[in-house]
């Protein structure tokens, strides 16, 4: 009984597998990556989002209201807490990350190394400088983007042309996992983003969910 | 001539500050019209207005929502835009809840322990009670309408980071109706309550900490 089962159960995976299977990887240049696949990360060059985070980490939730600000290379990121309590503001500019603001004295490195390169994945794409390869069938365009030991593997929806997932490998080691959920044209840019996404950052052990509640072209000023 | 002149300038200046706050015993007589006052108020309902004054943002960023509080000791505070979330402390508990499929989810919240110390701190001051806040800050209360009780943290350290509370009191109901926190020049929380009502029929179940009455 239990031997038909698990039979029945391998014939279902290996139906399941086929449908899927992609063909092998394929070499693609910067340039000839697909529109809407570079149109996902397409946030303006300058912008103000405000955005619901969600943090849990040891099984405990946190809730914060977040709002991030893109001027020129910047990322200005403040994070406020419970009846608007400040309780972190980074800045962010390449690989330079500043800690600004940490009333709670949270410790530095979940900070620079797993909160700041969680905003830079989402928010700084360079899709020019990296190798990509790409397989494609009817339900899925797998992307595969590699920069010396870092790999990133994109999973999106050829139909609905959206990325769904993206996983992010270094040397071998699960970085973070990242879906990108309920894609939703934003008037105030003009553009259809993800409105919400989910981070796991499997290096720090903590899943971040964003709710991006708006997002505007930045106004010119404030230092 | 002109040092006379520079010093009476000095020295009506410092009378005219001196002025614009009340004597201890003013201070004394102002708070307890003020306990009085909440003494009447069994319970009340009121929107609120949150907004986050910061240097580093070109605009500031907006919340609104609802609070129900119920005398001795149980507050709901409930942010209806720009999401939904409740915080309830009934009785040293402190639970929250967002809204998920519009139903209320209790979450597991993080940062419970911190947020029952702050929430007995508001409802004391609710009621008009600064004791608790003795040790920790000093109190001076500005005349004038509206009048306006400032909470000045005693420690240099805490003072790097927060400058004062704020509270804006009715001259002559002796409602708080808006409340400050300010933490640099530039930098501050202000939330401006609306629409009160008091002495309400308030459901016992807005602020049960295991299944909460949703509002709509």
């Amino acid at each position: 009984m239990k031997r038909g089962f698990l039979l029945v159960l391998t014939a279902l995976l290996l139906s399941c597998s086929s449908a899927l299977k992609l063909p092998p990887l394929q070499s693609v240049l910067p340039g000839y990556l697909p529109d809407w696949f570079t149109a996902s990360f397409r946030y303006p060059t300058q912008f103000n989002t405000t955005q619901r985070i969600l943090l849990t980490a040891n099984s405990k939730e946190y809730d914060f209201t977040a709002s991030l600000q893109k001027e020129k290379q910047e990322l200005r990121a403040v994070t406020l807490a419970e009846m608007g309590s400040l309780f972190l503001y980074l800045k962010i500019n390449g690989n330079k990350v500043e800690i600004i603001r940490n009333p709670s004295g949270l410790p530095e490195n979940p900070l620079r190394d797993g909160v700041a390169g969680d905003i830079r994945f989402l928010f700084e794409r360079d899709t020019l400088v990296h190798r990509w390869n790409w397989q494609q069938n009817a339900q899925k365009t797998l992307l595969v983007q590699r920069y010396g030991a870092r790999q990133i593997i994109w999973q999106t929806d050829s139909a609905a042309k959206q990325v769904e997932m993206a996983t992010e490998v270094v040397n071998g080691q699960t970085i973070r996992i990242v879906h990108f959920k309920d894609y939703r044209y934003f008037d105030s840019i003009g553009r259809t983003l993800p409105a919400r996404i989910v981070i796991q950052n499997k290096r720090w052990h903590y899943t971040l969910r964003v709710q991006l509640l708006d997002i505007h072209h930045s106004k010119p000023g404030k230092p | 001539m002109l040092r006379r002149l520079l010093l009476f300038f000095l020295f009506s200046l410092t009378l005219a500050n001196a002025s614009n706050f009340l004597t201890a015993q003013q201070q004394t007589q102002f708070l307890q019209k003020m306990t009085a006052a909440a003494a009447n108020i069994k319970n009340f309902k009121a929107g609120f207005v949150q907004q986050r004054h910061l240097s580093v943002l070109s605009e500031p960023l907006l919340s609104e929502g609802i609070c129900f509080f119920e005398a001795p000791d149980k507050l709901r505070w409930e942010l209806t835009s720009p999401y939904q979330t409740v915080l309830i402390y009934n009785a040293d508990r402190v639970a929250k809840f967002e809204m998920e499929n519009n139903r209320l989810r209790k979450m597991n919240f993080g940062g419970g322990d911190m947020m029952r110390k702050v929430l007995k701190q508001i409802i004391s001051w609710m009621q008009g009670d600064f004791n608790t806040a003795d040790g920790i800050y000093d109190l001076r209360i500005q005349k004038g309408m509206p009048v306006k009780l400032e909470l000045i943290p005693k420690s240099e350290k805490l003072r790097q980071s927060l400058r004062s509370i704020q509270l804006f009191v009715h001259s002559t109901s002796y409602r708080v109706f808006r409340v400050r926190i300010q933490e640099t020049d530039t930098d501050y929380v202000q939330i401006d309550f609306k629409e009160m009502a008091e002495n309400i029929e308030l459901h016992p179940a807005l602020f049960n900490t295991n299944h909460p009455q949703a509002v709509k």
